[in-house]
C-alpha cells in the first residue's frame, strides 16, 4: 500500500494557488489530447453511420458543393477570372473550413452543457476538436481541388509544398476565434445568429468569388485590411498562381493570427471557471 | 497543477470554508439587446443562490466518508467541487490523490457508435490515454458482460447495458478518491455484487471512498465517518454513529 500512496503524491491540486490560466489550460489540453482525437472521430463517423455510403460523404460532400458552385459561379466570372473554377474552389475551401469550423467550436461548447456538469474537462477540446474535424475535411476536399486544378491546366509548382504553413496559421487563427466567440456565446446566445450572420457578410468580402481588382477602389483598400481577406490570400496563392504567398500578406495575416490566439485564450480561460454554472 | 507534495496528516480532501453561490439573474437576459437596454436602465441585478456557505471538513486516506442530508442540502455540489467541476465561489480546497467519480456515468455517450467507439470516447472523456484503454479494453468489456454486443451500436442496448458499459469504463482504474452519488441502482443483483466487490478492492488498495446516500442504513454499515448537511451548512461532522444520530433526531422532530 505504502507504494501506492507514493505514485498517487504527484496529484496534487489547491484551488487557492496562483496559476495562469492560459498555462494550466493548455497543459491540461495536452493531458487530454486523446479525447480531442476521439471526438474528431466521433464527428467524422457519427454524422454519416446510418448511410450507404457512410464516411465517402465526407468526400463526396465537398465534391458536390464545388462542382455546383464551379457551374453557377464561372457562368458569371469565367470571362474575367482565367481558371475561374479553381480561383473560386481555392477560396471556398478554406473558407469553409473557416467558417465552419469556428461554427461547430461555438454550438458544439453550447451544447456540452450536460457534459460539463457532470465530468471535469479542459474546456478548449470543444474548440480543438472542431478544428480537427474540419482540418480534416479540409484535406479531404483538396483531393478534387488538386484534380480539378490539373484539368484546367493552372500551373501546379513546388510552391504547393507551401500550404501547409499556410495551413497552419489559419488553423490557429481558427483556434483564436472559435475560442473567441464559444466563450461569448455561453454569456449571450445571440452571438449565434450575430457570427453566423456576419460570416455570411465577411464571405463577400473575403474575396472568395472575386479579385480584389473588380472592386471599386475605394472598397479594395478596406477589404485588403480583412483578415479573412488575407487568409484566401494565403491558401489561393499556393494553388491558383503557383506562387508563394506575397509577403506582405503573410506578415499581416500572421500578426493578426498571433492577436486572435492571444485575445481568444485569454478571454476563454478568463471565464471557464463560471462555465459550470452558467451552461 | 500536479507536483510532488507530501501529505504528513494522511489528508484525502481538506476543505477550508468552501463557499458555492450559483448566480442566477431573477429574469436574465439572454440576449446582447435586452442586456445593453437593461444596463442603461439599471435593471441588472443578478441574485445568487448559495448551494455552500463555507463548508470545512477533512476526509482521511483510506476511510470511506458519507455525505448525507435532504434534497438540496448541497451534496452534489461538493462533489462536484471536489472533482473540479464547479470551481468553488471562495474557499480553499486541496485533493492529494487522483480523483474519479461516479457522476454521470456514461456521459457523452453517443447512441449511433458501437459499443467499443464509446468505450474509448467516455475513456478519454475521463483522461485516460488510447493506449491505457486499449490495453484494459477485454477487462472493461468483461466487467460489463457485453461480448456479444460490443460491435452493435449503443442506441439498439437496453438502458441497463448502456448503464454497465458506463461502469465498466469507469471503473477499471483504481483512483485515490472515489467519489459515489447514490450510485447502487444500477443492473441487476448480480451487477450491483459486482461493483460493490469492485470498491471493495479499491479500497484495499488504499482508495479513499467519498459516498452521498439516502440510504442511512447503507452509510451506517460501510462508512467510518460522515458529513451532515443541510442548506449547504455542515449540522454535523464525525463518527457515523453520532451523526446518523443527530441527523434522525433532526428527522423525528420535523
Amino acid at each position: 500500500m505504502s507504494t501506492d500512496i507514493q505514485i498517487t503524491q504527484e496529484y496534487f491540486y489547491d484551488s487557492a494557488k496562483k496559476r495562469n490560466r492560459v498555462v494550466d489550460e493548455i497543459r491540461e489540453l495536452m493531458c487530454y489530447r486523446d479525447l480531442v482525437r476521439n471526438l474528431v472521430r466521433r464527428n467524422i463517423t457519427a454524422r454519416y453511420k446510418r448511410s450507404v455510403l457512410g464516411i465517402f460523404w465526407t468526400l463526396l460532400d465537398p465534391l458536390l458543393t464545388m462542382m455546383i458552385m464551379a457551374v453557377v459561379f464561372t457562368a458569371l466570372f469565367a470571362k474575367s477570372i482565367p481558371g475561374y473554377p479553381v480561383f473560386l474552389l481555392s477560396g471556398i475551401v478554406i473558407w469553409n473550413f473557416f467558417a465552419q469550423a469556428s461554427t461547430q467550436a461555438m454550438m458544439d461548447f453550447m451544447y456540452s452543457g450536460s457534459l460539463v456538469a457532470q465530468v471535469y474537462m479542459p474546456k478548449s477540446v470543444f474548440t480543438f476538436s472542431a478544428i480537427g474535424t474540419h482540418l480534416v475535411n479540409l484535406l479531404l476536399a483538396c483531393i478534387p481541388l488538386f484534380l480539378i486544378d490539373f484539368f484546367i491546366g493552372r500551373p501546379i509548382t513546388p510552391a504547393i509544398l507551401f500550404l501547409p504553413v499556410s495551413l497552419l496559421l489559419v488553423s490557429l487563427f481558427t483556434v483564436g476565434a472559435g475560442l473567441l466567440v464559444s466563450s461569448l456565446a455561453v454569456f449571450f446566445a445571440d452571438m449565434v445568429n450575430l457570427f453566423t450572420l456576419s460570416l455570411q457578410l465577411l464571405m463577400f468580402l473575403s474575396g472568395v468569388f472575386f479579385t480584389v481588382e473588380s472592386l471599386p477602389e475605394s472598397l479594395q483598400t478596406i477589404v485588403s485590411f480583412l483578415p479573412t481577406f488575407q487568409m484566401v490570400t494565403i491558401f489561393r496563392y499556393p494553388i491558383y498562381y503557383g506562387e508563394i504567398p506575397p509577403i506582405e500578406s503573410l506578415m499581416y495575416f500572421s500578426a493578426w493570427t498571433i492577436v486572435m490566439l492571444i485575445i481568444g485564450l485569454y478571454v476563454f480561460t478568463r471565464l471557464s471557471d463560471e462555465y459550470a454554472y452558467r451552461v | 497543477m500536479t507536483e510532488k507534495v507530501s501529505d504528513p496528516d494522511q489528508i484525502a480532501v481538506r476543505l477550508e470554508g468552501v463557499v458555492v453561490r450559483y448566480p442566477y439573474e431573477k429574469n436574465r437576459a439572454t440576449s446582447l439587446k435586452e442586456y445593453f437596454i437593461r444596463r442603461l436602465k439599471g435593471d441588472i441585478r443578478t441574485s445568487y443562490l448559495t448551494a455552500l456557505d463555507g463548508i470545512t471538513a477533512d476526509v482521511r486516506t483510506g476511510e470511506t466518508f458519507g455525505i448525507i442530508g435532504r434534497n438540496g442540502a448541497g451534496k452534489s455540489t461538493l462533489l462536484k467541487v471536489v472533482s473540479r467541476i464547479i470551481h468553488p465561489t471562495s474557499g480553499r480546497l486541496r485533493v492529494w490523490g487522483k480523483v474519479s467519480s461516479l457522476l454521470g456515468v456514461g456521459a457523452g455517450f453517443h447512441p449511433e457508435l458501437s459499443g467499443s467507439e464509446n468505450v474509448f470516447l467516455y475513456s478519454a472523456l475521463l483522461g485516460r490515454t488510447q493506449s491505457y484503454t486499449e490495453e484494459h479494453f477485454d477487462e472493461i468489456v468483461s466487467f460489463a458482460e457485453l461480448e456479444d454486443f460490443i460491435e452493435s451500436p449503443i442506441r439498439t442496448y437496453s438502458s441497463g447495458m448502456v448503464a454497465r458499459l458506463g461502469f465498466a469504463v469507469a471503473m477499471v482504474k483504481r483512483p485515490d478518491i472515489l467519489l459515489i452519488d447514490e450510485v447502487l441502482g444500477v443492473g441487476d443483483e448480480l451487477f450491483q455484487g459486482k461493483c460493490r466487490k469492485k470498491f471493495r478492492s479499491f479500497q484495499e488498495k488504499g482508495t479513499t471512498l467519498v459516498i452521498i446516500s439516502h440510504g442511512l442504513g447503507q452509510i451506517e454499515q460501510i462508512c467510518q465517518r460522515a458529513m451532515w448537511l443541510h442548506q449547504g451548512d455542515v449540522m454535523s461532522l464525525g463518527d457515523v454513529s453520532g451523526v446518523l444520530a443527530d441527523y434522525r433526531s433532526f428527522i423525528q422532530e420535523n
